[in-house]
């Protein structure tokens, strides 16, 4: 046997092979939801403009939903899913790579993987045309916050609420509960400026004009302080420890 | 690499004391350590791996404080441990679950990891299943790569908790073997159930009971506390009720009991010669008898 | 103890120590809460109870509450059946010398009247709150009744679907699906874009019931000009209404059969 030492640790960026590996753990099934989600929509909405005869506003309106409402709901599904199913957490917790460094590792890639989604749909629709249509959107750039804002904000709840929870049921919970409530109860939250700056969908569901900046960045700074909380209980290895297999 | 366990206690959830005031030492080698269900010995694995903090005491492994964040990535960087309960992807070969667990381990250079990997899977015997998904793997497969995982970084402290479980006695005895081995070098740590595996590993030991830690010292040393109080008796009436029955073999239409107890079960009893198992019950009866006595 | 019974009274225990569906019931609550407090700063609540009877505050207030809270219990429930196999029980179960049908049908029902006691619970609470605030004792009663027609009959489609859906896929993506669905089936504007089954006797918010048994006003049921789907959208009638009730316990008994029909061929 080779008993060369091997010790080589090396802190800093990691080889693209552990980036890989990391892929893989994301699963095919949170890698196939956001294309799928995309999928259906942009069928439907091709297939509503067939229908009509011509470019709708409401097919605009779907295909923006696409980007604010279905793919962030990919993603913080996805964040919720990442803690509490790991088989291999004890030894995990043992190495010189810290679990939650590895989680927070698959929640790049998670969320990632919707950015692409999303920039690639928006990218499609910017170049066709389809962007402009709908009124409420914004120039190109700045629109991008129209899928970002929530994606980010819904998968730092998912990250926080698995942390929290050590359960991807509950957390996913969390995540569900607050998405519909969002979609179902849009105008009530419009009435006050405090739930106008926490509302997911903005852009296609409507708010006061003048404040969906400050909701996308007020957004932006939820999602931020939530993965950080959610960073810091992970802390703990012994809580991951107690929690009991799904 | 040496271990220093200072008093060390251990309880979770207000209730159950896993750990009760434990001090160990160990200088270096191979150090078997025994008890039964419930003794605290995944719990001291748990502790010397980092995985848990102690409520009480202290731990320090080389030059590492493990009370401190930066001893225990500095432990963990040269250990090695295998769980009791290892869990891995079903989905991915042996060689891409070690290969993981390498890339975890620090070792990020891809030739030398993989070449690693290639070498711990012909060491354990699994070069030619090492690319088939580990979810066709049986239970002893299983443990072979738990083995191989271990090994990856090279340890000075490797930490195994029941080891060959699932293992064939061909494989157990391979990896007896080979732990034997890795003691010349590094300090390791074998808890077990299994008497036999400490009898042929080992030559010093600890054994805890209840939390404590109730004996420290040397296989021989422990083989020879049942010195006298080991029988070997035939009877085809009830089990003896004196001591403890350690083995019933069918004999000649009755049974034959090898029974360990201070004074002679019977007339027919005949002493014979003790294993390190006798040793651990006669520990075992001492403890419960002085715990009685201390009650009382 | 019969293989259902013991089943049944295992997972029925088994899931009211787990947190997971308290946790669940708590979320849309809490929820609720905010917009009920919302609803109380423009007059909402007021004007909802000034000359309401009790069987219409148990329905309509309850709504925002009752809305999402299958789809929860489905996204919490997901994993339920491939449990046994994942903890290594699955084998040890199965070669028991009881039914297979029996204990998987005292599984679902077990898992979902554990699921139901939570929300139940809250139900009593705030039917107990409007008795005693609005001097109406009968809200105890439309509770019940409110709880039974509307919530039951969605927790048993969540847990049929949570029963089946992780069979067929991992449950992230049918954690995903199932949150789609449920806004699909029951969120969707009855003019949209899309067909929506919002409105018909398939409609997940059982508008149907709601309008007849309850008055509720909330509840739309009925054809609606232009839309689609508007065959699915009869006059709301008692007949009807349990019609909505009848196809909703349908589905959920069948999806429960497949369930079992391919946890058969899967050999779990």
């Amino acid at each position: 046997m080779n008993h060369r030492a091997v010790r080589c640790y090396s802190p800093g960026m990691r080889p693209l092979s552990l980036w890989r590996h990391e892929v893989r753990r994301a699963g095919w099934a949170t890698l196939l939801a956001p294309p799928i989600a995309a999928g259906i929509v942009v069928v439907v909405a091709v297939d509503g403009a067939a229908r009509l005869g011509q470019p709708s506003r409401d097919t605009a309106h779907l295909l923006q939903s696409l980007l604010e409402i279905a793919l962030p709901l990919a993603a913080g599904v996805g964040a919720a899913s990442l803690v509490g199913v790991d088989p291999t957490v004890e030894l995990h917790l043992t190495l010189p790579t810290a679990y939650r460094t590895t989680i927070l590792r698959r929640l790049v890639v998670t969320v990632g993987w919707v950015a692409v989604i999303a920039l690639t749909a928006a990218a499609v629709m910017v170049a066709s045309g389809w962007w402009h249509r709908w009124p409420a959107a914004h120039p190109p750039l700045a629109g991008q916050l129209t899928w970002l804002a929530p994606t980010l904000c819904l998968a730092g709840l998912g990250l926080l609420a698995g942390a929290v929870s050590g359960s991807p049921a509950t957390a996913t919970s969390a995540v569900a509960a607050l998405w519909f409530f969002d979609l179902a109860a849009g105008g009530l939250l419009q009435e006050h400026r405090w739930s106008r700056l926490l509302y997911l969908f903005a852009t296609t569901r409507g708010t006061v004009e003048a404040d969906w900046t400050a909701n996308r960045l007020t957004l932006l700074a939820a999602g931020a302080a939530m993965t950080t909380a959610g960073w810091l209980l992970l802390r703990r290895p012994s809580r991951l420890l107690t929690k009991e297999a799904e | 690499m040496h271990l220093d366990i200072n008093r060390v206690s251990k309880t979770f959830r207000g209730k159950v004391r896993a750990l009760d005031d434990v001090s160990l030492t160990v200088p270096g080698g191979i150090l078997g350590l025994l008890g039964a269900n419930g003794a605290g010995k995944t719990t001291l694995m748990r502790l010397l791996t980092g995985l848990i903090r102690p409520d009480s005491g202290r731990i320090t492994i080389g030059d590492h404080d493990m009370s401190a964040a930066a001893g225990r990535l500095a432990v963990q960087r040269v250990l090695g441990y295998l769980p009791q309960d290892l869990g891995m992807y079903p989905d991915l070969t042996a060689r891409q679950f070690l290969d993981y667990v390498a890339l975890l381990k620090g070792l990020d250079e891809r030739p030398s990891r993989r070449r690693r990997v290639g070498e711990l899977l012909e060491l354990v015997n699994l070069a030619d299943a090492g690319d088939r998904k580990l979810r066709g793997y049986s239970g002893g497969m299983r443990r072979r790569v738990g083995i191989a995982q271990a090994l990856l970084n090279d340890p000075q402290l490797l930490v195994v908790d029941e080891p060959t479980a699932g293992l064939d006695p061909e494989e157990r005895i391979r990896f007896r073997t080979l732990l034997a081995q890795l003691a010349e070098r590094r300090t390791v740590l074998l808890s077990t159930h299994i008497v036999d595996d400490v009898a042929q590993t080992c030559t010093e030991l600890a054994v805890l009971g209840r939390g404590k830690l109730i004996y420290r010292g040397t296989v021989s040393d422990l083989t020879a506390l049942a010195k006298g109080r080991v029988w070997s008796l035939v009877s085809s009436g009830p089990v003896p009720s004196v001591g403890t029955v350690v083995a019933a073999l069918p004999h000649d239409g009755a049974t034959r009991y090898r029974v360990v107890a201070a004074a002679q079960p019977s007339s027919d009893a005949e002493p014979v010669a003790p294993t390190l198992e006798d040793g651990y019950v006669a520990l075992a009866q001492q403890h419960s008898l002085t715990a009685a006595e201390s009650a009382a | 103890m019969t293989a259902f019974a013991a089943t049944a009274r295992y997972e029925l225990r088994m899931q009211l120590h787990k947190p997971a569906i308290w946790i669940a019931t708590a979320i849309p609550f809490g929820l609720f809460a905010v917009l009920a407090l919302m609803e109380t700063q423009r007059g909402g609540l007021e004007r909802l109870t000034q000359d309401t009877n009790a069987k219409l505050w148990m329905v309509e207030a309850m709504g925002w509450f009752t809305a999402p809270l299958a789809m929860v219990f489905g996204m919490v429930l997901a994993d339920r059946l491939v449990r046994d196999r994942k903890l290594g029980v699955a084998a040890l179960l199965d070669v028991t010398p009881t039914n297979r049908s029996a204990r998987l049908a005292g599984k679902y029902l077990g898992t979902c009247a554990a699921t139901a006691i939570p929300p139940a619970l809250i139900y009593l609470v705030v039917a107990v709150a409007f008795a005693v605030w609005r001097d109406k004792p009968s809200a105890l009663l439309w509770g019940a009744a409110t709880f039974a027609v509307v919530v039951l009959p969605l927790l048993l489609l969540a847990g049929a679907l949570a029963f089946l859906g992780p069979q067929l896929m991992p449950t992230p993506l049918f954690r995903v699906l199932v949150v789609g669905l449920w806004f699909y089936a029951g969120a969707t504007e009855v003019d949209s874009e899309l067909p929506s089954p919002a409105a018909t006797v398939l409609s997940l918010t059982l508008d149907y019931p709601q309008k007849v048994f309850f008055g509720s006003t909330d509840a739309s049921a009925g054809p609606f000009e232009g839309a689609a789907l508007n065959f699915l959208r009869p006059q709301p009638t008692t007949g009807t209404a349990l019609l909505a009730l009848a196809l909703i316990l349908g589905l959920a008994a069948a999806i429960v059969v497949a369930a079992r029909a391919l946890n058969a061929r899967t050999g779990e």
